[in-house]
C-alpha cells in the first residue's frame, strides 16, 4: 500500500470530525442536499468502468485504488451540486426547490468554501491513483462547471445540456476504466459501453429539469418543459424516458433484456406523468435495471463489447 | 440581426474577473486534455505524471492561448473601439472553438487517434499561404486545427463587421489574427534561433527552444508566451487603463530589483566555470526581464486591497509567471510577498530577492549551492547543464565528455542515461548498452534507449525482452506492445506480431499504426500486394502516416517504378523531416539513376539524422567505390561494421576492395 493514498483518506476523515463539532447536524443537512441519489447513479458507470477494465485487461482491481476512485468521483460530484446551486440561488427560490444554499444552514460564503474543497479533496484522492486520473476528473469538473456556471452555463442549452449530463457519466465510466488503461483510455474504450451509457441517458435525463420547471421559465434556461410547456413536455419526457430503457438491448444486441426493460420502462413512464412528480420513484426503477445489467455482466461480459454495427 | 443581439447579450452578462479566468482556463484545460488523449502518439501533456506533462498542460499551452487572446483583444479595442471588458466577455465565449479542434481530429481520424504536428520555425513564414490551400496539407495542420482557425477569423470578421460595419476593417482584422496565431505558433523556434539567424552558429542552436538554464523545454516555451501576455496586456492598459500602468511601474524601491540582479550575476559567476552558454540564447534574457516583472507585479499586490480586481490580475499573473520561472522562484515570490505584507522590516525582502534571482540558475539546488563549500554541487549542474546542451545540438562527442567527468562524481540515473545515451549516438552501442544496463530505476525513457540499441545490434528477441519487462511493471504497454510487434514483423515473427497487436489494440493503439506494421510485415514477406493493401489502410486511417508511405514507396522502387517511388518518399519527408531511412531511400533511387551528388547529400543527411545506422553507411560505401573514391568507400563500410560488426555485406565489400 503506498503511504500517499492514506493522505487524502486521513484528511477527509479528519476535516469531517472537525466539522462535525463545529457545526451542529452538518453531516445530516449536507447529506439530505446533496442529492444522494444522483450522487449514487454517477458512482454506477465508475464501477462498470472498473468492471470493464477488470474484464478486458485481465488484471486483478486494486480495491484501494477503486475506493480511492469512488471517493474522487463522489466528491467531484458534490463539487458539481455546489457549483449548481451557487449559480441557481435565484431558479431554485422560484421553483422553491429546497438546496443547501436557500435552506440557510450555510452561507454563500461559507457554501462556496465548502465547494473548494470538495474540489481539492477530489483531485487529491484521483492524484494519488495517478496524473491521468487527475486530468480525466479535472474534465469532468469542467464539463459541470461550464454546464451551470456564467458565462457559458450550458445547462441553458436544450438538449446540449442533457448531453453533456450524459457526457458526464460517460466520464466517470472512463475513469474506472482507466484504473486499467490509463494510456490512452479514451481511445481504447470499447464503443459500445460508450454508446449504452450515453444514448439512454441522454434520452431519460430530461426528468431532472422537471422540479424546476417555473424557475427555468423565468430565468431564461431552455428545458423540455419550458420548451413544450408543462403538459406536453411531460409527456415528451416520458416517452423518452421508455425510449431510454428500450434502447439499452437494442445498442447491446441482447434481446433477453427486453423482459426486463419493457416493465421497467412502462413503470418509469407511469411515474413520470403521475402527479406530484417524486423523481424517487423513477431512480429507483433505474437502480433495478443497473441491478439487472450487473448481473447480466457478471454472467456474460461478452455482450457489452463487440461491434455496434 | 439576431447575431448582434447575441452579441449584446454576451456582453451585458454578468461574472467577476476569477470566474471569467477560470472559465478561460476551463476551455483551454478541456482543449488540452482533448487533444493529447486523443493524439495517437504521446507526446503531450496526458503521457505520465512529470514535471514536463505538468507544465505542458497547465502553463505552457495555457500561456500560449492566453496570450493569443490578449493579442487578439487588442486587434478588437483597436478595431472596434469598444470597452474592453464587453470585448474580453465576447472574445471568451469565442474561445470556446478550440475545443472543436481536436473533436474534429478524432473524428476524421475515425477514432484512432491523430499526430499532431506543430510549427518550426520563421522559415515556414513563406508557406503562410498554403493555409487556405485545401489540396494540400497545409503547414502540416490537422484539419481540427484548420476548421478551429476558419472559425476563428469567421468569428473574428463578423465581430467587427458588426461592430464597425466597415467591410476592410473586419477583412484586416481576419488577417491580423491569422497573423496572431501563427506567429505564436513560430514564435518560440523563431526566437531560440535568433543567434544562428545573426550568423552566431558557434553552437548551431538547432533544438535550443529545449535548451538553457531552465530545466525543461516546456518553461521556456512558457517564459515566450509570458512575455508575450505582459506586452499584449501592457497595450491594452496602454489603451484601455493608462492608470494601471503608471501604478504598477511607479516603482521607487531599489530593495527589489537590484538583490534580484546580484542574484541572478553571482549565480551566473558560479556556473561560469562549467557552462558558458547562458548569454548565447535569447530565452536567458527573457527569464531574466520575466523575473523582474513577476517581482514587481508580486510588488504592486502586496500594496493594493484584496478585494480589488487589480489585486486578483496581479496574483494570478505572478502566481504564473513564477511557476514558468521553477517551483523555487514560486515559493521564493511567495515568501517576498509575505515579507512585504506582514513583516515590519522592509529591508528584509532583499533575502529572497537574491535567493529568486540565484534560483534562476541553480532551480532545485538552489539552496545546495548558494554557499560554494562543496564545489561539486556546483560543479555537478554546470555540467548537466553543459553537456545537455551539446547533447542537444548532437555534439555528442563534447556532451559524452562532460556526461564522463560528471558520472565520475555522480552516479545518478539521469547521467548514466545521458551518457549511456551519447555512447549510442557515437555508435559506441556496447558502451551505451552497458551504461545504461546500470541504471537502477530504469524509467521509459532508458527503456526506449536500450531497446532501440539492442535492436540496432540485430539483438531483437533481447529488445523484446526488455520491452516486455516494461510492459510487466505497467510502464506504457500501449507504446511497447507496439514496438514489439514491429519488431516481430519486420523479423517476420507471425504469431509475436499477432499477439503484440492484438494486446496493443486493447490499449487503443491507433489502427493506423497496426496497418502499418501489418504493411511491413507482408512486405518483409515478399507479399507486396497485401503490403500495399495494409499501408493503404494505415493511410485511410492516417494520411500522414509516413511509415505507410515509405513502404509504399519501398514497393515501387522494387517494382522499378523509381518516379512513383520517389514521390512517396518526397510526400512523407514533408510529413517527418527528420526520418532517417526516407533520406537513405530516396539517395538509393538516386544512386540508381546515377545523380551522384544528390545521392551524396542525401545519405549524409541520413547519417546527421542518425549515425547509428547501418544502410546510409552501405550506400554511402557503394557509391563512393562507384565514384572510386575506394579510401572513403571503405571507411564507409567499416563504419558500418562499428554498429553492427556482424554485417556480412559490409565485411564482404570490405575483402573485395582490399583485394
Amino acid at each position: 500500500m503506498n503511504f500517499y493514498s492514506l493522505i487524502p483518506i486521513i484528511i477527509t476523515i479528519i476535516s469531517f470530525v472537525v466539522m462535525k463539532k463545529k457545526c451542529q447536524g452538518f453531516i445530516k443537512n449536507w447529506i439530505s442536499g446533496s442529492r444522494p441519489l444522483i450522487s449514487i447513479h454517477y458512482l454506477f458507470p465508475t464501477i462498470f468502468g472498473i468492471l470493464l477494465g477488470n474484464y478486458i485487461f485481465q488484471k486483478p482491481v486494486n480495491y484501494l485504488d477503486g475506493f480511492l476512485l469512488i471517493c474522487s468521483v463522489f466528491f467531484s460530484f458534490q463539487t458539481s451540486v455546489i457549483v449548481n446551486d451557487i449559480n441557481d440561488i435565484k431558479t431554485d427560490k422560484i421553483a422553491l426547490k429546497k438546496s443547501l444554499l436557500n435552506s440557510n444552514y450555510f452561507g454563500l460564503k461559507v457554501y462556496q468554501n465548502l465547494g473548494g474543497y470538495f474540489f481539492i479533496l477530489s483531485l487529491l484522492f484521483a492524484l494519488v491513483i495517478e496524473y491521468r486520473i487527475l486530468l480525466i476528473v479535472l474534465l469532468g469538473h469542467i464539463l459541470h462547471f461550464t454546464y451551470s456556471s456564467k458565462p457559458f452555463r450550458l445547462k441553458r442549452f436544450f438538449p446540449v445540456s442533457i448531453l453533456m449530463l450524459a457526457l458526464g457519466a460517460l466520464l466517470s465510466a472512463i475513469s474506472g476504466y482507466a484504473l486499467f488503461e490509463s494510456s490512452k483510455p479514451f481511445l481504447s474504450f470499447p464503443i459500445k459501453p460508450a454508446l449504452f451509457i450515453v444514448i439512454p441517458l441522454f434520452l431519460a435525463l430530461n426528468f431532472r429539469d422537471l422540479a424546476d420547471y417555473r424557475g427555468d421559465e423565468k430565468t431564461d434556461v431552455t428545458t423540455l418543459f419550458t420548451l413544450f410547456g408543462l403538459g406536453k413536455g411531460r409527456l415528451i419526457n416520458a416517452f423518452l424516458v421508455l425510449l431510454g430503457y428500450l434502447s439499452v438491448p437494442l445498442i447491446l444486441k441482447f434481446p433477453p433484456l427486453f423482459f426486463a426493460v419493457v416493465p421497467l420502462g412502462i413503470l418509469s413512464f407511469y411515474f413520470c406523468l403521475k402527479k406530484p412528480f417524486k423523481e424517487k420513484y423513477i431512480f429507483y426503477i433505474y437502480f433495478i435495471l443497473i441491478a439487472i445489467l450487473l448481473i447480466i455482466f457478471k454472467l456474460n461480459p461478452e455482450i457489452y463489447l463487440g461491434p455496434v454495427f | 440581426m439576431r447575431l448582434r443581439t447575441l452579441i449584446k447579450r454576451i456582453e451585458e452578462e454578468e461574472f467577476s474577473f476569477p470566474i471569467g479566468f477560470l472559465s478561460l482556463f476551463s476551455i483551454i484545460l478541456c482543449r488540452n486534455i482533448f487533444e493529447s488523449a486523443f493524439e495517437g502518439s504521446q507526446i503531450l501533456g496526458f503521457s505520465p505524471i512529470s514535471s514536463r506533462s505538468f507544465y505542458m498542460m497547465f502553463i505552457h499551452f495555457p500561456l500560449f492561448y492566453i496570450s493569443i487572446f490578449l493579442w487578439v483583444l487588442l486587434v478588437f479595442i483597436l478595431l472596434t473601439k469598444e470597452n474592453w471588458i464587453k470585448i474580453s466577455k465576447a472574445l471568451l465565449i469565442g474561445m470556446g472553438v478550440i475545443i472543436i479542434a481536436p473533436i474534429i481530429d478524432i473524428i476524421v481520424s475515425k477514432g484512432s487517434g491523430y499526430e499532431l504536428t506543430y510549427l518550426k520555425g520563421f522559415g515556414e513564414f513563406t508557406e503562410i499561404h498554403k493555409f487556405f490551400d485545401f489540396t494540400r496539407d497545409l503547414l502540416q495542420a490537422s484539419w481540427g486545427q484548420r476548421v478551429e482557425i476558419l472559425l476563428v477569423l469567421t468569428g473574428g470578421f463578423l465581430y467587427v463587421l458588426i461592430k464597425t460595419k466597415n467591410f476592410f476593417k473586419s477583412f484586416f482584422a481576419s488577417i491580423i489574427i491569422y497573423l496572431i496565431i501563427f506567429l505564436h505558433g513560430v514564435l518560440p523556434n523563431t526566437i531560440a534561433r535568433i543567434p544562428s539567424y545573426l550568423g552566431f552558429n558557434k553552437l548551431h542552436f538547432r533544438t535550443i527552444i529545449t535548451d538553457g538554464i531552465l530545466p525543461i523545454d516546456s518553461q521556456n516555451y512558457a517564459v515566450i508566451f509570458s512575455v508575450s501576455i505582459i506586452l499584449a496586456g501592457f497595450l491594452i492598459c496602454w489603451k484601455s487603463r493608462k492608470e494601471l500602468i503608471r501604478k504598477i511601474f511607479n516603482f521607487k524601491s531599489p530593495l527589489i530589483i537590484i538583490p534580484l540582479c546580484f542574484g541572478i550575476l553571482y549565480g551566473i559567476f558560479l556556473i561560469f566555470p562549467y557552462y558558458q552558454f547562458i548569454f548565447y540564447s535569447p530565452i536567458s534574457y527573457l527569464i531574466f526581464l520575466l523575473a523582474i516583472l513577476s517581482f514587481i507585479f508580486a510588488n504592486r499586490a502586496t500594496i493594493t486591497s484584496g478585494n480589488s480586481s487589480e489585486f486578483k490580475i496581479l496574483i494570478t499573473v505572478s502566481i504564473f509567471f513564477s511557476i514558468a520561472l521553477g517551483p523555487v522562484f514560486l515559493f521564493l515570490i511567495a515568501v517576498f510577498f509575505l515579507f512585504k505584507k506582514f513583516l515590519t522590516t522592509r529591508w528584509l525582502v532583499v533575502v529572497p530577492c537574491f535567493l529568486a534571482g540565484f534560483s534562476l540558475i541553480y532551480q532545485g539546488d538552489t539552496f545546495k549551492t548558494i554557499i560554494p563549500i562543496n564545489k561539486t554541487s556546483l560543479e555537478i549542474k554546470g555540467r548537466k547543464l553543459a553537456g545537455w546542451s551539446y547533447f542537444l545540438n548532437a555534439d555528442y562527442k563534447k556532451a559524452l565528455n562532460q556526461y564522463l567527468k560528471l558520472y565520475a562524481i555522480n552516479k545518478e540515473d539521469e547521467i548514466q542515461l545521458r551518457l549511456g545515451q551519447s555512447y549510442l549516438n557515437l555508435g559506441y552501442i556496447d558502451k551505451g548498452i552497458e551504461t545504461l544496463e546500470k541504471i537502477r530505476e530504469p524509467g521509459y525513457e532508458t527503456i526506449l534507449s536500450l531497446g532501440q540499441a539492442y535492436t540496432q545490434k540485430g539483438e531483437h528477441k533481447r529488445a523484446i525482452k526488455i520491452y516486455k519487462k516494461a510492459i510487466e511493471e505497467n510502464l506504457e504497454p500501449a507504446e511497447f506492445y507496439i514496438k514489439i510487434a514491429r519488431i516481430a514483423a519486420r523479423k517476420g515473427l507471425e504469431e509475436e506480431m499477432a499477439l503484440a497487436i492484438e494486446k496493443s489494440l486493447l490499449y487503443g493503439n491507433p489502427a493506423y499504426k497496426i496497418y502499418q506494421i501489418k504493411g511491413d510485415y507482408y512486405l518483409g514477406k515478399g507479399d507486396k500486394k497485401r503490403a500495399l493493401g495494409m499501408y493503404n489502410k494505415a493511410l485511410n486511417y492516417n494520411s500522414r502516416c509516413t511509415s505507410a508511405l515509405a513502404g509504399i514507396g519501398i514497393i515501387y522502387y522494387s517494382q522499378g517504378n523509381l518516379p512513383r517511388a520517389r514521390e512517396q518518399f518526397l510526400k512523407a519527408l514533408r510529413f517527418e523531416p527528420g526520418n532517417e531511412a526516407i533520406y537513405n531511400n530516396l539517395g538509393a533511387i538516386y544512386l540508381i539513376t546515377k545523380s551522384y551528388e544528390k545521392a551524396e547529400q542525401l545519405f549524409k543527411k541520413s547519417i546527421k539524422k542518425n549515425p547509428n545506422q547501418t544502410e546510409a553507411y552501405y550506400n554511402l560505401g557503394l557509391l563512393y567505390e562507384k565514384m572510386g573514391r575506394i579510401e572513403e568507400a571503405l571507411e564507409m563500410f567499416n563504419n558500418v561494421l562499428k554498429v553492427n560488426p556482424s554485417y556480412a555485406p559490409a565485411r564482404r565489400k570490405i575483402e573485395e576492395l582490399k583485394e
